[in-house]
């Protein structure tokens, strides 16, 4: 039986961003913008919708005079993204 | 395969299999940042130890006096004012569980490394056998975290060479420091420059 796929989670560039964020404690936006290809404003609508979910936190600080965002997956994101997986898995034959 | 720098459409909904390549793709460009340069900072202070090293033998043989053993205070007089001024060039824009496990090895160390010398002056033990196997753990413990085995290999190489140095008493003691010195250039330098050059095109 198929399970339903988080519609959060369900598209390009926030999958990438979690997946990205998966791997690390913390994560620079530049960063992120630099891994996904995306441009600044859609990656910044797209972390704004997984931070309204509660699945990313996001701190503005300052490196020197430098401003910087820096983003952090919640144990709620983690727990979306294994569900996210185990979905997936249910889609994939022999799974 | 997702390609590292194909753009991604924010809104554009996936197949599941492609879901899994994407998950798989950037969680691979993840590993491949937490190993990216991991060997600079064994190189900082590999070379450090290795030439304050070589200087106090060099010193003890031109001056004959243990009093140049002060100069190993230059250890940290170099070494963190470097480590300082690589973190703060070196721009950090992801930060792993890794980098916080390695950062508290070394903090610890760090800190031992210098009470070390401090508690020799209350009594006489072989402070450069202490000295060498605390960083030989600490070598061979981020070598396992980063699963780097020229790291690991240095590590235990070090271990060994940090136990040679407690045949070198009497006389040959000034012949300690030399040891020390193989132990950095096989411990750290090396495994430093086979990190680095892994990770090159990272």
């Amino acid at each position: 039986m198929f399970k339903e796929l988080n519609p959060i989670l369900h598209s390009e560039l926030r999958l990438a961003v979690m997946s990205l964020l998966l791997s690390f404690e913390e994560a620079d936006f530049v960063y992120l913008k630099e891994q996904t290809g995306a441009t600044a404003g859609n990656l910044s609508v797209q972390i704004d919708k997984l931070n309204k979910a509660g699945y990313v936190e996001v701190a503005k600080t300052f490196k020197g005079k430098i401003p910087r965002t820096v983003c952090k997956i919640t144990q709620e994101g983690i727990q979306a993204f294994q569900e996210y997986v185990d979905a997936l898995k249910s889609y994939i034959p022999g799974k | 395969m997702i390609q590292k720098n194909k753009t991604i459409v924010e809104e554009k909904l996936l197949n599941e299999k492609e879901s899994l390549e994407l998950i798989s793709q950037m969680i691979l460009n993840a590993q491949k940042k937490m190993k990216a340069k991991s060997g600079s900072m064994f190189l900082i202070w590999g070379y450090t130890c290795f030439l304050v090293a070589i200087s106090v033998f060099t010193a003890y043989q031109i001056f004959g006096t243990p009093m140049v053993c002060f100069l190993w205070w230059l250890l940290p007089l170099i070494g963190y004012p470097l480590t300082l001024r690589y973190y703060r060039k070196k721009d950090v824009q992801a930060k792993t569980i890794i980098d916080r496990v390695i950062s508290s090895i070394w903090i610890v160390i760090g800190i031992s490394c210098m009470v070390v010398p401090v508690a020799g002056m209350f009594g006489a033990f072989p402070i450069l056998f202490v000295e060498s196997l605390m960083v030989s753990i600490g070598i061979t413990l981020t070598g396992m975290v980063i699963r780097a085995k020229p790291v690991v290999m240095g590590g235990i190489i070090g271990f060994i060479a940090a136990y040679s140095i407690l045949f070198l008493k009497g006389d040959l003691w000034q012949w300690q420091m030399i040891a020390f010195a193989f132990m950095v250039l096989v411990s750290m330098i090396i495994p430093g420059h086979l990190a680095n050059r892994a990770t090159k095109n990272l």
